[in-house]
């Protein structure tokens, strides 16, 4: 599955492990397309809140606050919808992978402190934000049964996208 | 004959006058009549210290209900007054606006224009921005001095619309924030949230 060789590109760990896992994983269904959109946001805001107390830039900082508060609004748009369906969301593999890469990120961002975390973060960012742009387009969008969850992400496009051009215009400028 | 005739009646006159009963009846009339004109003076008196209260052209909690009353009328009117009109004007339109959301704005602007000139030319118009995608859409608009431009955030996520000269602070989904623009000049704002949403009013 590309969803799970995209977030295994950009995470640092256990690569070959996953794209073998992979080929095995069927289409996840409407109630794992919700789940990995809710962990997929959950992800980033908690690394929104590491970096929203440890970053030593203005810039990073009111980055994070919007990752924070931009993934916390679809994530209760998420959940609101999910409710009115009926529909609880269910784990998968998928889900399960978000999630130990997620936290195995904010251990490694723990460690680091100063401009040496903003890189560090800001990198993370623009990588992860390209795997769940990746993921949402080409993997959750199109196997989504029900129109509203398929709206709901189809509108989550254009956040992610605004995410991924500031993470990199402040790759930029830590960079020089 | 007379005055012996005329005696008896004379003792009997007396004696009506002098016997007691009709006096203290009178005597009693007299006071039952002062203590219910007393009465009725106290009756006025409480009555008219009842009344102090309400005879004022309205009693105070009539004043207080009629004030609420026309504060939350004019706080939804001024809140929802050009909703209702946007809501009305797109329902009209809702066939054709509804699969084509970029139809939306132009025809909210131009109906929005025109409703705010026809209520009162001289409060000035109000041009509609839709946020929506991450996105102020038209990302330039040109207003006259004395016009207002409404920011309606159509997205999930929370946007500003901040210059050098005015900032809407937080807009949340579905919430509007407008400004008055009362000097001519180019207005270029952004979102601080999302810096690469940058858009301009430009006041003639």
């Amino acid at each position: 599955m590309k969803l799970i060789a995209i977030i295994a590109a950009a995470s640092t760990a256990a690569a070959a492990f996953t794209c073998a896992q992979a080929a095995d994983t069927s289409p996840p269904n409407d109630a794992q397309i919700a789940m990995i959109a809710v962990v997929a946001d959950t992800v980033d805001i908690d690394a929104g809140k590491l970096a929203a107390q440890k970053a030593s830039s203005k810039e990073v900082k009111a980055f994070a606050q919007t990752m924070i508060r931009d993934h916390t609004a679809v994530n209760a748009k998420a959940a609101a919808l999910a409710k009115k369906l009926g529909v609880t969301p269910e784990e998968s593999e998928t889900s399960k992978k978000l999630k130990a890469d997620g936290d195995a990120t904010l251990a490694k961002l723990k460690g680091l402190s100063g401009a040496e975390f903003d890189k560090a973060y800001v990198d993370n960012e623009v990588a992860y934000h390209e795997a769940v742009i990746g993921v949402v387009t080409k993997t959750l969008i199109p196997n989504t049964k029900n129109t509203e969850l398929k709206s709901l992400l189809e509108s989550a496009g254009p956040i992610f996208t605004s995410h991924l051009e500031h993470a990199k215009h402040l790759q930029k400028s830590l960079n020089k | 004959m007379t005055t012996l005739h005329d005696s008896p009646p004379r003792i009997h006159e007396i004696e009506a006058v002098r016997s007691p009963s009709p006096e203290p009846r009178r005597q009693g009339r007299d006071y039952d009549d002062r203590a219910n004109v007393q009465r009725l003076h106290s009756a006025i008196a409480g009555k008219q210290g009842d009344i102090s209260l309400t005879i004022k052209p309205f009693p105070l909690w009539a004043l207080v209900v009629c004030g609420l009353a026309i504060f939350f009328t004019g706080f939804f009117w001024s809140h929802y007054g050009t909703g209702s009109g946007d809501a009305s004007i797109s329902s009209g339109n809702a066939a054709a606006a509804l699969p084509n959301g970029q139809s939306l704005p132009a025809d909210t602007n131009k109906a929005a224009t025109v409703a705010a000139t026809g209520a009162d030319a001289k409060a000035g118009s109000i041009v509609h921005v839709i946020i929506k995608n991450m996105k102020f859409d038209p990302p330039s608009v040109e207003v006259k001095e004395g016009d207002t431009v409404e920011w309606k955030n159509e997205d999930i996520t929370p946007h500003t619309a901040t210059s050098a000269t005015f900032d809407s602070a937080s807009i949340d989904s579905d919430k509007s924030w407008k400004h008055t623009f009362t000097k001519s000049g180019d207005f270029p704002y952004a979102c601080t949230f999302h810096p690469e949403m940058k858009a301009v009013v430009i006041v003639r």
